[in-house]
């Protein structure tokens, strides 16, 4: 299917259809009982980038790998850092299950890039939201709205984002709270600062990484001070180290996603010590992401739901676990978005 | 029992207002292009008094408008005529700020710079700086997705909200998003964000606050073409470098400009340039070496940096009070709102140019460079006939050419009354037809503020344009 015809068509073949991309995330590419899946990882291409406005514009089943080699070679990246990009994730699995990795904590998530795309409605409508340049505020935000949508709202064919320069050095660095606490503590400080920081992340023992991303030669003098401000002994971690964090990206080890709060990581991290499920809190506690095997699944959604915190598993179905927000809002759009309840 | 009474069983009489002088008060807002009547205001004090005023126009099918300072430029907070107006103003309680959590949660009638202000002991800000924003409220902000001169690098309004609660026009209660930047299910505060008051009112809202930059660098460079303004923005953006801000006036802006503020801009300078570098020191110290360096190979015909604050305080007070400035050389003047790919600047401004001469009017410039976003200042006089009309021709042609060019008919104002007709254009029907069965399946009467952003329905009296009560006080100014 390379064209948007031949994805319409297919779309239209079936009562109940799931739009996937490579599946790098299984438990979202599974369709319905009932249901067939649409793939599409063969309508690719970037088909508009042009550096000096920092903005390009690819089809959904372009690999993210693609589109960020592409973009390095200009000096640019996707600043919200998303994650299973070596394994294979297309741009349009990106848009629909709406994930970042630790880099958003600097700029922000995918939601805060997407500029416009183009999708087929679940009656099969061809609709354009959104414009191709970094500002608009014309008509309403559909790419917006499909960022998390799983595919369960209309089939992204195509997709707009700023992006941003690519920073002359990095510098990653930890260190030690002694604890979940401490840990925490030293978290929000950090996240009080005007450092800049490009990830601020935590592990369940209250070690604290982060990374700044700058000019050459000004991130140690950096790291230095803010080390000083907060009262902190800061230790500059070789990337290539077995504990580097990106081993525990989210995706490959880490396979649940479910936004926090740091008011709310110290009861989280009680029941996941419980459960003894892996865990690292990104993007200052925003995020935690846990790992957890189809057969932690089951208690990991009671205690979601008893904490009243959500749950994205991405790995084993069922992808959606504890309290999930209230569809109330979804139901809506869809009356226009889906009125055969095809992509549901 | 009629809409009325049902209004006043809910709002005592100081807050119901029904008589002629104080429904006056509410017939424009900032873009006095547009008025109308409503049939009544109220005012309400809590959440509960919203819905229930909802609840009684899905009864009775009274169309309304909610609004808070009614600053818009494009006419999104003109009544519907004969419709209700619920003025959000007192509704200016921030609920909740929570430095370690890096959010408030706030009334949609709190002040945008309100909200900064609280959060600034701790060192944190509110991103979205309209150039309204010691006036304009929030909850405004959010239905119009505001902008300001930081867009670039920090997005709009919708970038910086994380959680809403909504009332729809049919009176149920919607929560969208939450307290975590992250979320799970499709974005529907993100769709919200914008939606210009079609799918209902916002009773709460949470925002993102973010640290405030540690130092800041602001250069002003002065040059003989626009083009070469536009190529060391090119220059900048090629480089690398990511400023806070990147701002371009053309003559007739330095000119009003510096009558009304005496802002020290260049004054042989046919454009000038404002860059604003911002970040950690040894950042912004290695950026402005670079910057510099850009500047001068750019062939500018003086250039300078911002002694201290005051004086960068004094160089944004130039550029914020520009429009308004402008406003002072001209009885009348329209305020565009276009965006075309950054690239294309200097083209798109000689286009404008050609088309202000072809129209006999006279434009003065003034953008956000880093974005793309065209703010062309239309001068005429209303009293000499034709000049209106010809200036109301003359935005749209420049419009026309925004779309033509890739970009957007507006990137920070909203559509509005005033942009209409250029929707379609822009969209196409199929888009705008889908557009409008989302705004139906919200609000299957289109009660909520009807006749804004869609190309159908009655067009409130076209009056004179001119200076805002507000700003001729010097209160507010514009993008």
């Amino acid at each position: 299917m390379t064209t948007p015809e031949s994805i319409r068509d297919a779309l239209l073949s079936a009562p109940k259809v799931r739009p996937i991309g490579a599946g790098t995330k299984p438990a979202l590419s599974q369709s319905e009982p009932g249901g067939s899946t649409l793939s599409l990882s063969a309508y690719q291409g970037i088909t508009e980038y042009d550096p000096s406005e920092f903005t390009f514009t690819a089809r959904a089943g372009t690999r993210l790998e693609t589109i960020a080699s592409v973009l390095a070679s200009h000096g640019q990246y996707l600043p919200f850092d998303p994650p299973l990009v070596q394994a294979g994730a297309t741009l349009g699995g990106a848009i629909a299950s709406g994930l970042n990795g630790p880099g958003r904590y600097r700029y922000g998530g995918l939601r805060d890039f997407i500029l416009g795309a183009v999708f087929l409605t679940g009656d099969g409508r061809l609709i354009r939201g959104g414009g191709k340049v970094v500002k608009n505020a014309a008509g309403f935000d559909f790419p917006k709205l499909l960022v998390g949508s799983l595919g369960r709202l209309g089939v992204i064919l195509e997709a707009t984002f700023k992006v941003f320069p690519l920073p002359q050095e990095r510098l990653r660095a930890r260190a030690d709270g002694g604890s979940l606490t401490g840990g925490l503590e030293l978290l929000q400080r950090l996240s009080l600062q005007p450092a800049d920081l490009e990830c601020l992340d935590l592990t369940p023992e209250g070690v604290v990484w982060l990374q700044l991303a700058g000019d050459t030669g000004t991130l140690a003098p950096r790291l230095d001070r803010l080390g000083r401000r907060v009262g902190a002994v800061f230790t500059p971690v070789d990337p290539d180290t077995p504990d580097d964090p990106d081993r525990l990206r989210p995706g490959a080890a880490l396979t649940v996603k479910v936004p926090v709060t740091p008011a709310r990581v110290t009861r989280l991290d009680a029941a996941l010590t419980t459960l003894h499920l892996p865990r690292r809190y990104e993007a200052a506690a925003q995020t935690a992401w846990i790992g957890a095997t189809a057969a932690d699944l089951p208690a990991l959604d009671a205690q979601l739901h008893q904490l009243a915190l959500g749950g994205l598993s991405l790995q084993h179905a069922p992808a959606r676990i504890g309290q999930w927000p209230s569809p109330a809002a979804e139901n809506i759009v869809r009356q226009a978005f889906d009125p055969d309840g095809r992509l549901a | 029992m009629s809409f009325i009474t049902d209004l006043q069983a809910i709002f005592p009489p100081e807050r119901c207002l029904l008589d002629g002088a104080a429904l006056a008060a509410y017939e424009s807002d900032g873009l006095t292009a547009f008025a109308a009547t409503p049939r009544a205001v109220v005012v309400p004090v809590t959440r509960e008094e919203v819905v229930a005023a909802v609840r009684v126009c899905a009864v009775w099918a009274v169309p309304f408008m909610a609004r808070g300072s009614g600053t818009s430029l494009s006419g999104g907070a003109v009544p519907v005529e004969d419709g209700l107006v619920i003025a959000m103003n007192q509704m200016n309680r921030i609920l909740r700020l929570d430095p370690q959590e890096r959010l408030a949660v706030v009334e949609p009638g709190v002040i945008n710079l309100a909200v900064s202000q609280a959060a600034a002991p701790h060192g944190l800000y509110f991103a979205p700086d309209p150039s309204s924003q010691q006036i304009c409220t929030i909850g405004g902000n959010v239905a119009f997705n505001s902008g300001g001169a930081h867009c670039l690098k920090y997005g709009m309004t919708a970038n910086h909200v994380i959680g809403a609660t909504i009332v729809t026009p049919t009176g149920e209660i919607l929560e969208c998003g939450g307290e975590s930047v992250e979320s799970l299910g499709p974005d529907c505060l993100g769709l919200f964000c914008g939606s210009e008051g079609l799918f209902g009112i916002a009773l709460e809202l949470t925002l993102r606050l973010i640290p405030k930059a540690e130092v800041f660098h602001t250069l002003l460079a002065g040059y003989d073409s626009t083009d070469k303004a536009g190529e060391a923005v090119s220059a900048i953006i090629a480089a690398g470098i990511l400023p806070g801000a990147i701002e371009i006036m053309d003559r007739l802006a330095i000119d009003a400009a510096e009558a009304a503020t005496h802002c020290g801009y260049p004054p042989n300078a046919a454009t000038v340039l404002i860059v604003e570098l911002e970040g950690p020191i040894e950042q912004v110290e290695s950026e402005k070496q670079r910057l510099a360096a850009i500047i001068e190979q750019s062939g500018p015909l003086e250039s300078r940096v911002a002694r201290d604050a005051d004086d960068r305080a004094l160089i944004w007070k130039g550029r914020k009070s520009a429009f308004s400035a402008v406003g002072r050389l001209s009885p009348d003047f329209i305020v565009q709102d276009g965006v075309v790919p950054r690239s294309r600047l200097g083209e798109a401004l000689r286009r404008i140019a050609v088309l202000a001469q072809d129209h006999g009017l006279r434009c003065a410039n003034v953008f956000h460079a880093g974005d793309g976003n065209l703010h062309p200042l239309i001068l005429f006089d209303g009293s000499v006939p034709g000049e209106h009309e010809r200036g109301e021709a003359l935005a749209g042609r420049i419009l026309e050419m925004c779309i033509e060019m890739g970009g957007s008919i507006t990137g920070e104002h909203g559509v509005g009354l005033e942009k209409r007709a250029f929707l379609t254009p822009m969209f196409g029907e199929p888009d705008v037809a889908f557009m409008r069965e989302v705004r139906r399946a919200f609000d299957p009467a289109e009660l909520a503020n009807p006749g804004k952003m869609f190309p159908s329905g009655e067009a409130p009296a076209l009056q004179s344009h001119g200076l805002h009560p507000l700003e001729k006080a010097g209160i507010i100014s514009r993008e």
